[in-house]
């Protein structure tokens, strides 16, 4: 019950780290803006290439890139915490430091979530993506799925940045465009060689964006399922990779006394 | 003139030890990876020039924005933005010759770009017009100063305004034409994209990676150059008035 309660405190606290961040206006106008743009930019790849095929596999390919770009975001808000001086005093509180430093970036879902159905709609809407109905619906419970397991990938480049926070925006940004480079964003994975596609086949987003194209070319539901539960299976052992990095981090802390008061 | 190179060859010695300033020119390769795959997967092996110079203009305009949004923002941070001002050496010239300094250094990824196309795909992109080529770089790096010039006036006149740093990219590299000619874009779009000085780097810089003469390249180097001067022109009256301004008020700690 503690668990809980402390998780929806550091969960209301991202949301307020966020809202200092941006109003809704800025958020609309600048970061939104620059989502669309980011998607526009590679669907006008797709027009360069003369295909409307291209164009839509490059549209539905990078609206994941931006909610998996939004998840690795966890990189630098995890830092935020060492640099507001709270982890000594967190580390010595009767719960888990894991707990908070779990949920304090939390904010980064329905901001991912936002801004990945934000783009789909409108730059597909754009560039005449077909959402057939009632199919084009599974692409939202899977888009949200996708997001909420890149998370926990999120949280591992965390739990990497909280002990090199200088390397927090480098550890993302290196993320987002290896991801967006690799995970079938705007080449199908088996481009690459088998090992790329092995990296490719470990994260969440690839799985989630084979079941969400999957929908919307209309296959079985169990080929949909079988890309759903990869994703949930991949992303579930990206939690548990950051909660040990979290835990050995912290008992690392612990150990040699390394934590500092900001 | 000292300041300016003074200012110049600090901002390399920071970058030596700040990993953020590395940041672009790290994703430059992955980039390129990113366009060449997909050109090489749409057999489209025509279009390798827009994916291997694409990088190299996101790098030069994402180093240099963020730059252009940092520059003022930790000399406060490390307080030495009033010392700063009270010497004899203009803040614009010293905020010039910082951003020229990560200009020059990211003009590197031209350089990535290219090994990575030889090295991953065995592309290898010749340089028909190599003096126009080099040329239109340096006339590139000269507007990309002048405009990060501009933003650094703007980024720092308000605090709301560094809300928008991250997002003048994507944005940007459309109107830009970085890999997509402006002149695909709807005809409504077209007179924006002409005030963008990159939309003219690219086109340019493309046209010299294709056999056959380049059209006009004297005065399109001329507009070029001309973007860049008036953005630089900007940029030092937004600083100058700022800094009239916080002086008059003695507001300079909150700047």
């Amino acid at each position: 019950m503690q668990t809980i309660r402390v998780l929806r405190y550091s969960i209301i606290n991202s949301f307020q780290d966020f809202s200092s961040m941006f109003t809704i206006k800025a958020y609309l106008t600048g970061w939104l803006l620059r989502v669309l743009a980011q998607v526009t930019f590679f669907a006008l790849i797709g027009s360069l290439l003369g295909s409307e095929e291209k164009t839509h596999f490059l549209i539905v390919g990078n609206v994941v890139a931006v909610g998996a770009m939004v998840c690795h975001s966890v990189s630098a808000s995890t830092v935020w915490e060492r640099w507001s001086g709270t982890l000594p005093l967190l580390f010595s509180a009767p719960s888990r430091p894991l707990i908070v430093l779990m949920g304090r970036s939390f904010n980064w879902v329905p901001d991912a979530m936002f801004s990945a159905t934000g783009a789909f709609l409108i730059v597909g809407t754009i560039f005449g993506l077909p959402m057939p109905l009632p199919e084009v619906l599974w692409v939202f419970p899977l888009l949200l799925v996708t997001i909420v397991t890149t998370y926990g990938v999120g949280l591992f480049l965390g739990s990497i940045s909280i002990r090199a926070p200088e390397s927090r925006n480098f550890i993302s940004r290196i993320a987002t465009t290896v991801t967006m480079a690799i995970a079938g964003v705007n080449v199908p994975v088996d481009f690459f060689p088998s090992a790329v596609q092995s990296a490719a086949y470990s994260l969440p987003a690839t799985h989630g964006l084979l079941a969400i194209r999957a929908v919307l070319a209309g296959s079985t539901p169990s080929t949909v399922m079988g890309h759903l539960i990869a994703t949930v299976l991949t992303g579930a052992g990206w939690y548990l990779v950051a909660i040990a990095s979290f835990r050995l981090f912290e008992a690392t802390s612990r150990r040699t006394g390394s934590l500092e008061f900001g | 003139m000292s300041a300016f190179i003074a200012a110049f060859r600090f901002q390399l010695q920071l970058i030596r030890n700040d990993l953020d300033y590395l940041l672009d020119i790290a994703t430059a390769p992955v980039y390129t990876v990113i366009f060449l795959s997909i050109v090489e997967h749409a057999g489209r092996p025509d279009l390798a020039v827009h994916a291997v110079l694409a990088p190299a203009l996101i790098t030069l305009w994402w180093q240099s924005l963020s730059t252009s949004g940092e520059v003022i923002d930790s000399d406060r941070w490390y307080g030495v933005l009033e010392p700063l001002v009270a010497t004899p050496a203009s803040l614009y010239t010293v905020v010039l010759g910082r951003i020229s300094g990560v200009t020059m250094l990211s003009l590197f990824a031209f350089v990535e770009s290219w090994v990575t196309a030889r090295i991953l795909f065995g592309i290898t992109v010749p340089v028909p017009h190599p003096w126009l080529f080099a040329v239109a770089i340096v006339v590139t790096g000269f507007a990309m100063s002048g405009t990060a010039a501009v933003m650094a006036g703007l980024f720092v006149r308000t605090r709301t305004a560094r809300t928008f740093q991250n997002s003048l990219s994507y944005p940007f590299f459309v109107l830009g034409g970085v890999i997509v000619p402006v002149a695909l874009l709807p005809d409504w779009i077209e007179p924006l994209t002409r005030v963008v000085f990159l939309s003219w780097s690219a086109d340019l810089l493309r046209d010299t990676l294709t056999t056959g003469p380049v059209v006009d390249p004297t005065v399109r180097l001329g507009i070029i150059f001309a973007l860049g001067a008036v953005g630089a022109l900007i940029g030092r009256k937004l600083i100058d008035a700022l800094l009239d301004r916080v002086r008059a008020l003695g507001t300079l700690s909150e700047v």
